[in-house]
């Protein structure tokens, strides 16, 4: 098996929300991890969005990606 | 007791009145002040930030990016960043500061705190070898054309700690200021006693983190809760626009008169037109067994503020547009609509309400721009691979 390059993290600007206004008024949504799969140039993009972003990052770093792109705080 | 309502909000406009004489030294406003001072034998005092660390030659500060080479105080962050990216103004956040334009935010690396639940830990705690890995160079020119392509009405310092940062934050700035650029700061507050004027000057407006109202939370993020209530107050007292942020952290800060305390606080010292955005917890790092905060926590909070006499509190971290739009406190006219970091609307008249005429104290500077909804983000926490 070939070995696996190590992740590399890019701060960027914006990504989608996948969480809306009327998410936020749910309590249940406190609890959830969305995700996006799609196919795109570079390969699969999945996009992800939580108010949990510790077990978020956790499952995106399962699938061992090559890089990986997140917006900072403020 | 001042409660700081009768304090003048002074919109600088005219020159910055900061003159770097030499790495160590400014001169602010006629007065000097030195970053550092030269003690026995070779030894350093830092005056950047409340820790005040005492270098022996060699050593490096509490903030890892400040160290004594040879007598001198010294660090890797000049014309160095670490990320900039263009954003509303929103997002930092500022709610009565320019509202609806885009920002130039520019992040070096180094917090004078180590909070737990950071979600900025990859760009504040980074080392300094990693930071010359990951960062690139950033020259004051570049800087303030890039803004200036970009249609940005500012250039903010974010996402580490700015005031650690004089040596990349400072250049920048005065050339911003030169161009007419206004430049404001995300900070942590906690600041040595004797930098204020110069942070005072050298920018026109800050939101300032005030984290809980308990000197034992500051020590476990690693500082202390009376330096920056001493900023607070003395930034206010020397004209700076200022917004409070205080992330509600289930179980660390939320009870109600811990709440109370800080709302009136801000009300006594500050003043009740000081804008205060109450922050949703994204559990992370040392933090992460920790629930989100709830939004009727959330809603609390804001309740508390209002009944302390706050006549601006705002929800952050979340899309609820009820909370987050600006009303006149005189007749409740909506007068800035929000979702987030999103402008919905904005009938501000020369700062203050069309209907009734009430002034709304902020950094305004000419009309609100209030673009269509688009597809502007604010929710912090999402990833992409």
């Amino acid at each position: 098996m070939s070995e696996t390059p190590e992740t590399t993290y890019h701060l960027v600007p914006d990504l989608p929300d996948l969480i809306g206004e009327d998410d936020y008024l749910s309590p249940a949504t406190d609890a959830t991890i969305r995700v996006r799969i799609s196919l795109g140039q570079d390969g699969i993009e999945i996009l992800g969005d939580s108010p949990r972003p510790a077990q978020l990052e956790e499952l995106l770093m399962c699938l061992r990606p090559r890089h990986i792109e997140k917006t900072p705080c403020g | 007791m001042n409660d700081g309502s009768d304090l003048p909000f002074e919109k600088p406009g005219g020159g910055v009145k900061v003159q770097s004489t030499s790495p160590q030294r400014r001169v602010v406003d006629g007065q000097e002040w030195s970053a550092w001072e030269q003690t026995a034998q070779g030894a350093v005092a830092c005056r950047i930030c409340a820790h005040a660390c005492s270098l022996e030659a060699g050593q490096v500060g509490i903030c890892r990016v400040w160290r004594n080479r040879e007598g001198v105080l010294n660090s890797v962050l000049e014309h160095r960043a670490l990320c900039h990216h263009l954003s509303p103004v929103e997002r930092k956040p500022f709610y009565h500061c320019l509202p609806g334009s885009r920002t130039y935010s520019i992040g070096a690396h180094g917090c004078s705190l180590r909070c737990p639940g950071c979600l900025n830990e990859g760009v504040s705690q980074l080392g300094t070898d990693g930071f010359l890995a990951q960062s690139e160079r950033l020259l004051p020119p570049a800087a303030v054309a890039m803004a200036q392509r970009a249609e940005c009405t500012s250039i903010t310092f974010a996402y580490s700690e700015p005031t650690i940062a004089i040596e990349q934050v400072e250049p920048i700035a005065l050339a911003a200021r030169e161009a007419h650029l206004p430049c404001l700061i995300k900070t942590n507050g906690f600041l040595h006693p004797s930098s204020l004027d110069y942070w005072a000057e050298l920018v026109d407006a800050a939101n300032i983190d005030l984290k809980a109202f308990r000197d034992a939370t500051y020590r476990r993020f690693g500082g202390r809760l009376a330096p920056v209530l001493h900023a607070l107050s003395e930034f206010r007292r020397r004209g700076l626009w200022i917004e409070v942020s205080t992330v509600v952290i289930p179980g660390v800060n939320d009870s109600d008169q811990e709440l109370q305390e800080l709302a009136g606080h801000l009300v006594a010292h500050l003043g009740p037109d000081t804008p205060w955005h109450v922050m949703k917890f994204f559990p992370y790092g040392g933090l992460a067994h920790l629930p989100p905060t709830p939004l009727a926590t959330l809603r609390r909070a804001r309740t508390i503020g209002l009944a302390a006499g706050l006549r601006y509190v705002y929800l952050g971290n979340i899309k609820v547009p009820e909370e987050q739009s600006t009303c006149c406190p005189t007749c409740a006219n909506v007068l800035i609509r929000r979702s987030g970091a999103s402008l919905l609307g904005c009938t501000l008249a020369n700062g203050g309400c069309p209907a009734c005429g009430t002034a709304i104290p902020g950094y305004w500077l000419g009309p609100c721009v209030a673009p269509a909804p688009s597809a502007t983000t604010n929710h912090e926490t999402n990833s992409n691979v």
